[in-house]
């Protein structure tokens, strides 16, 4: 991993506060749990953050540590046995979670944009491109088949497809990977979305590739003054890419902030993990060893503290209260409380 | 282009099928035990006469001879002759068929509706109330058995309520049948332009059509249910959530995702009711296919026999290459080079 981005061209927005105009999206205590016959899996438990506007923020964490979960409680798109049993998601100030189907479903495609994580499985096999495309448009009331042609058409061009009309009267497994993330992304943002949640868009494509989607998204984002989530395992793209960054550990957010707070200085030992095992030269390579806790018997206290080389007495107690600094940066850890003694 | 040359290789294949199984009705019937000789003659007949019997049968020739002789009949349209009613055993075929054809596929259009209905009901709801009220009424389905479910719908709906005819057979005792051109009861009666036929035809199809169609739903019910379930939890219909697609149309996805395995099974059920429907068919007095198999089966009568293995083989050989192209035409990413 290179130095995090230092370039902060673009305004974060920190000052608005939440009373003049609401967060782009809120999200504040949002938990969410499945009743499996193993019981019940504690996958998101009380997730706090917020996205602004023209904002892309990353999200991190190992595999398993509930960021897809995260993104589809507030798409309303969990199902049973899956349930979200408590929390907001406020977007433009409405509670998304509170809102009737119908309402939700509105607004899933029109004004949030959705850029699945493989474009094979999220594509419809049997079903020409052009007939997807023109299904999305008629779900959000554009039902003339000639305009859903010439909007496909233009937002496959604005993805970098050349042949737009090859690709609309084909089938998903006649693109190769790139081309078929090309699909999904313009899918994505056909309907000219504000918000755009990427969940790991480029896992299973070859890194030049990866790159170039990547580079692909962030452009038509910044471009439109869109914001945007982006879900990664990958701290190199955090740092490349993101604003801001929200780090995550078994359903939990356990640090945010800048990019650059977070990358450079990272205060909870799990993110310090994370990033110690990145290579970087001139810096030894420590790999974190263990397993994600248990989420069906979840762990009284931190959540960490199974694999924390830093575990005292009260990490087996209760949950840290939240620390945060003046540039904004939160981190949720009892070692917070040992530096404030300490100076 | 890719569909119309895989039809072609699939029907170009359709004779060498077709040789097998008249190779596998012949030996079959062969290598049968039991000896109809003994059966057509009764006990108490001579050891003579029983030799007559065997050389007018033709059974005292080698197996080969025998094969071949079959093999020339078949080429001229000749299956052979019924052992008891010397009937050409092809005008059997012709006359039973047509009966247990309109029986099994209306019986089948029932149990699809009734089953896939049932199986996305549980499937889409799955968890919910819907989903164990769903299941609960497909095992009931699945655990009676089909005949004793005929004697049951007899029993309430003849019997005791009235709304059905007896069952007697395709038309009542006093109904005169319109003549014979595909052999099918409802069409035939569409085309003589007779109303009161067609009627009664209709009303004595229900109850068998009824039983079969309410047993085979459970099969539906559940290979709907196996591959509804999976297709609704993939990716695929999540993204389509995502991009808010309202649920008639996410489901429409589901299913386009679910249908092949369905339709697989339809075809194999519509094959295994050719002949499997025999039980039924005597209960209703249906005078069809698999009936006469039965007895025929029951006889040893063994053109017939081999006449009855000989057309549910052509007739299941025809269904599942008829099935593999339809699932070729549905799904563009099937692939045959
Ligand atoms: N449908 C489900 N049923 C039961 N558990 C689930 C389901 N979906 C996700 N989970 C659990 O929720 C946790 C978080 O999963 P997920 O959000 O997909 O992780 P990731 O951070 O890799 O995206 C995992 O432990 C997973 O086992
Ligand atoms: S709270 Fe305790 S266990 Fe958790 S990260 Fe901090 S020091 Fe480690
Ligand atoms: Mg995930």
């Amino acid at each position: 991993m290179s130095a995090p981005r230092q370039a902060l061209s673009r305004p974060t927005n920190t000052g608005q506060g939440a009373d003049r105009e609401p967060r782009l999206l809120e999200v504040s205590g949002l938990t969410t749990r499945f009743d499996t016959p193993d019981g019940l899996v504690h996958a998101v438990n009380g997730v706090d953050f917020h996205v602004d506007r023209a904002e892309i923020v990353g999200v991190v964490g190992e595999s398993g540590c509930g960021k897809s979960v995260t993104i589809r409680s507030i798409l309303g798109l969990v199902r049973p046995p899956g349930r979200v049993v408590e929390g907001t998601a406020r977007f433009n100030g409405v509670d998304l979670l509170g809102l009737r189907a119908a309402e939700l479903r509105r607004l899933r495609g029109a004004e949030i944009g959705f850029i699945a994580q493989n474009p094979f499985s999220a594509l419809n096999p049997v079903m020409r491109i052009h007939r997807q495309f023109a299904n999305i448009l008629a779900a959000h009331g554009i039902r003339s088949d000639a305009i859903a042609r010439d909007r496909a058409r233009d937002a496959l061009a604005d993805v970098g497809i050349a042949g737009p009309d090859r690709v609309l009267d084909g089938y998903a497994h006649q693109l190769s990977g790139g081309m078929a993330q090309r699909v999904v992304i313009a899918m994505a943002m056909l309907l000219n979305p504000a918000f755009v949640i990427a969940d790991e868009p480029t896992t299973g494509l070859d890194l030049t590739v990866q790159r170039q989607i990547l580079d692909l998204i962030r452009g038509l984002v910044q471009q439109h003054g869109r914001s945007m989530l982006l879900v990664t395992h990958d701290l190199g793209v955090v740092a490349q890419y993101c604003d801001r960054v929200v780090v995550m550990y078994a359903g939990k957010v356990i640090e945010h902030g800048s990019v650059r707070d977070v990358l450079t200085s990272p205060q909870h030992p799990y993110t310090q993990a994370l990033v110690r095992a990145v290579p970087r030269p001139g810096h030894p390579l420590v790999h974190l060893t263990g397993r994600l806790p248990d989420l069906v018997d979840y762990p009284a206290g931190c959540p960490f503290q199974a694999r924390c080389p830093h575990a005292f007495e009260p990490c087996g107690q209760v949950f840290p209260e939240p620390t945060t600094s003046a540039s904004g940066r939160t981190y949720w850890c009892h070692l917070s409380q040992e530096r404030e003694a300490a100076r | 282009m890719r569909v119309l040359g895989y039809a072609r290789r699939r029907v170009l294949f359709l004779p060498v099928g077709l040789l097998s199984v008249v190779v596998l009705a012949f030996l079959l019937v062969n290598a049968l035990p039991g000896n109809p000789v003994g059966v057509i003659a009764g006990p108490a007949a001579g050891p003579e006469e029983l030799a007559e019997i065997e050389r007018r049968l033709g059974l005292d020739r080698p197996l080969w001879e025998r094969f071949v002789d079959y093999l020339g009949g078949l080429v001229r349209g000749d299956l052979g002759s019924s052992y008891y009613t010397d009937r050409p055993i092809l005008s059997e075929i012709l006359r039973f068929a047509p009966a247990t054809l309109e029986l099994v596929i209306l019986s089948l259009i029932v149990a699809a509706v009734l089953g896939v209905g049932l199986g996305t009901l549980g499937a889409y709801h799955k968890g919910r109330l819907a989903d164990r009220g769903s299941r609960f009424v497909v095992t009931t389905f699945q655990s009676i058995p089909d005949f004793f479910l005929a004697l049951l719908l007899i029993y309430l709906c003849f019997y005791l309520a009235g709304w059905a005819p007896a069952p007697v057979g395709r038309l009542g005792l006093m109904d005169e049948p319109p003549p014979a051109v595909t052999g099918a009861l409802l069409v035939d009666s569409l085309i003589a332009g007779d109303m009161t036929v067609f009627r009664s035809a209709v009303a004595h199809s229900m109850l068998p059509v009824l039983t079969l169609g309410i047993y085979y739903s459970a099969y539906f019910a559940r290979s709907t249910y196996a591959s509804l379930v999976p297709a609704l939890e993939s990716k695929q219909v999540e993204f389509a959530r995502a991009c808010g697609l309202p649920e008639r149309t996410v489901l429409a996805y589901a299913f386009r995702q679910a249908r092949t395995p369905i339709l697989t099974y339809g075809g194999i059920l519509l094959a295994a009711l050719l002949g499997g429907a025999a039980i039924i068919e005597t209960i209703f007095s249906w005078g069809g296919f698999g009936e006469w198999a039965i007895d025929s089966i029951l006889q040893l009568d063994m053109p017939a026999v081999q006449g009855f293995i000989l057309a549910a083989g052509l007739g299941t050989l025809l269904a599942f290459t008829a099935l593999d192209i339809l699932v070729a035409v549905l799904d563009p990413r099937v692939r045959y080079d």
